[in-house]
């Protein structure tokens, strides 16, 4: 058995360094592929090296918990292993522990924390065997991808019935979650924010009275001029740089766990603030004078807490991006389930449409400003003056940011590809992961 | 000013809005409702749900897809509370537009993934099951579709005589696959790209009387104005005869939409 592991890991190294050498890209699947073919057991063996384990999945706000709550445990002096979301399925944590550890497949780290698809929580959380779960929320997301919400909510039931020691965290608001922790045996923290901010979030099924009190609980939310957020927990003051009150939730569900793990307030409240905000999760670029603010979306929910967002701000440019590939969800029929009609509230100044699927975003809007004139191949105004730039061809639209020439700063809403597109577009390289 | 008199009013009634939409079946609704008040009628939008026990006759019924769950609590209000009332409305040539759930509840009957069966209302003449409950088993993927001659005849009356394009597309997610048992029924379309009612027929959707039926959720209308027409122009017609005015639109950007996903999946 363990000459077998040796040889396992030794294979699975030369597999992850020949990737390196050959390409350019992160060999992340490859050598975890090869290493699950020669030992079953694998993941599990370097999985229970590592005293606390930490495992955040669920819709939407997965990667900014992540980050947050290994912002919080490394400023704490903690040696933190903590997975990309391109490695959040099996193949690719194994890919990790193989990189991360040494040639007899030793670990060295206090804890780990993995954000981990919903579709794989029943292929990896057994082998896992975390100490705590985070689920954040559970919506329509990527249905082409797994079918339907309560197959999701099933998976996700399923693999945390096989780790019935581990304390699971819920946005006790999501009915769907207090649905699941009425299935679950295990120890359950519960945490939620003040009704009066709740009318923002279109939760799926039905609002069920909340049967149990909530343990953290986020008051007093104030959404600052840059979309960044204060807000009180049990009286503490938090700070929090990514935008909206969505992230809000994001933040208290790191503050729940790290203040479980008798994390002090100062070092909680500093690793908050110096959370370094995802790429895509409101994260800030600048170029060509500009300031661009991007904004993931993959669901009508995400869609219409950023359009909420934006009421914040007076006229804003707005660049949406929309592709259709595997990352980004196949199906776009959700951009009629988007409250686009928010965009009558916010009144942006102009509107540049970009993408794989932009025209069906130039229909989506012609139905909310009911009206339409071309100017040009690729200009329209729609409803009285609004002025829409409209290139599907994304590499293109820096001809509309370059010739600005008064300063803007732009709210780029878009899906998963479209922001690794436009991230290249604007920083001339792709994001390392 | 228009009189009073000449004010035409079209109701459109949402069967199930909360527990059968899903995948964007909205947008639906939300042509009709363009379509109608840029011509100038009134649109009138009523809701039937699963606590509905009166409700009026309108001049069009939609009712979408849903979660298997919900379908099935449907399936059990329809049959107690409003069978007889749809059977009457589709007797007298009312407009229906069925989306995938909607399409297999209307038939005869459902068996979903885990052999579970439940009788449907029986008026289309069609039949479901599903294969089995894994995604590998699902239809699901962009959908175009070219129309029935018969149907396309029809809209190049409501429509426009030169019919920019006799496709339909959309995107079809579902796990049903649905067979007709006579030939009272015919399909909407034909397979170009796609699975359709079932793997092996290359046929999608169905016409029956005036009910029309589609896996394509996407939305199906706002990207098909030539069919949103068709269905607004039937109902228009049996309301007010031969007196109304069907004025053109400017569907410039739903063709480039149309024509944008359709060139890519022929490509």
């Amino acid at each position: 058995m363990t000459f077998n592991k040796y040889l396992t890991i030794f294979v699975a190294k030369v597999a992850s360094s020949a990737v390196k050498l050959l390409s350019k890209g992160q060999g992340t699947a490859l050598p975890g592929l090869i290493a699950e073919k020669m030992n079953s057991k694998i993941l599990k063996d370097y999985a229970k090296q590592i005293p606390e384990v930490i495992v955040i999945t669920g819709t939407n706000g997965k990667t900014t918990t992540q980050q947050v709550v290994t912002s919080i445990l490394r400023g704490s002096g903690k040696r933190v292993l903590a997975n990309s979301s391109g490695s959040n399925m099996r193949r690719g944590l194994l890919s990790l522990f193989i990189n991360k550890g040494n040639a007899r497949g030793k670990l060295d780290y206090d804890c780990a924390v993995f954000e981990i698809e919903e579709a794989t929580m029943p292929k990896v959380l057994a082998d896992l065997s975390p100490n705590h779960i985070i689920v954040t929320n559970l919506y329509r997301d990527q249905l082409d991808a797994y079918g339907e919400v309560e197959r999701t909510k099933k998976m996700i039931e399923s693999a945390i019935l096989k780790v019935k020691k581990a304390r699971v965290y819920v946005n006790y608001d999501d009915p769907q979650l207090r649905d699941l922790i009425g299935s679950i045996p295990n120890l359950v923290t519960r945490y939620a924010i003040s009704p009066e901010y709740l009318l923002d979030f279109k939760y799926e099924g039905k609002s069920e009275p909340k049967k149990e009190s909530v343990d953290f609980l986020a008051e007093k939310i104030k959404i600052n001029e840059d979309l960044g957020s204060k807000f009180k927990v049990a009286g503490i003051t938090y700070g929090f740089n990514s935008p909206g009150i969505y992230n809000v939730y994001n933040a208290l569900a790191a503050i729940s766990l790290c203040s479980n793990l008798g994390l002090s307030t100062k070092i909680i409240q500093e690793g908050l603030l110096l959370t370094k905000i995802a790429f895509g999760r409101g994260e800030i670029i600048k170029k060509y004078g500009h300031t661009y603010r991007l904004l993931l979306t993959k669901n009508p929910a995400g869609l219409n807490l950023v359009l909420d967002l934006l009421k914040n701000v007076s006229n804003p440019n707005i660049i949406l991006l929309l592709n259709d590939k595997i990352a980004d969800g196949k199906d776009v029929s959700w951009i009629w389930d988007a409250e686009f009609e928010k965009l009558l509230d916010v009144k942006p100044a102009s509107i540049i449409i970009g993408g794989s699927r932009a025209a069906d975003l130039l229909l989506r809007l012609k139905y909310v400003y009911q009206d339409s004139v071309q100017l040009s191949e690729h200009e329209y105004i729609l409803g009285e003056a609004l002025r829409v730039y409209f290139e599907p061809k994304q590499k293109l639209l820096n001809k509309y940011l370059k010739q600005d020439d008064a300063p803007k700063h732009y709210f780029v809403i878009h899906t998963y590809t479209a922001m690794l597109e436009f991230r290249k577009l604007i920083l001339g390289k792709a994001i390392e992961d | 000013m228009k009189s009073k008199n000449s004010v035409k009013t079209i109701t459109v009634a949402h069967l199930y809005p909360k527990e059968m939409n899903i995948y964007g079946d909205l947008g639906n609704v939300i042509a009709l409702k363009n379509r109608l008040e840029l011509r100038g009628y009134v649109f009138n939008y009523e809701v039937i749900g699963l606590k509905t026990k009166r409700f009026k006759p309108a001049d069009i019924y939609f009712m979408g897809g849903g979660q298997d769950n919900d379908m099935f609590k449907v399936c059990d209000d329809l049959l107690l509370n409003k069978a007889d009332f749809i059977k009457q409305e589709v007797e007298a040539n009312k407009v229906f537009l069925l989306i995938c759930g909607a399409f297999q509840l209307f038939g005869k009957s459902f068996i979903d993934g885990v052999g579970k069966s439940i009788e449907g209302l029986g008026i289309l003449p069609v039949e479901t099951r599903a294969p089995g409950n894994s995604l590998e088993d699902r239809c699901l993927g962009n959908l175009l579709t070219e129309i029935n001659p018969d149907i396309a005849a029809e809209i190049r009356k409501a429509y426009d005589n030169s019919l920019p394009s006799n496709t339909i597309v959309g995107f079809e997610n579902h796990s049903g696959q649905t067979y007709f048992t006579d030939d009272t029924i015919s399909p909407l379309a034909k397979v170009i790209i796609g699975k359709g009612n079932n793997a092996e027929q290359k046929i999608e959707g169905a016409r029956y009387k005036n009910v029309f039926a589609s896996y394509s959720h996407g939305s199906l209308l706002p990207k098909n104005p030539h069919l949103a027409d068709l269905i607004l122009y039937i109902a228009i017609k049996n309301k007010y005869g031969i007196d109304f005015e069907f004025p053109k639109l400017d569907d410039k950007i739903e063709w480039l939409a149309h024509q944008s996903i359709r060139d890519r999946l022929i490509k």
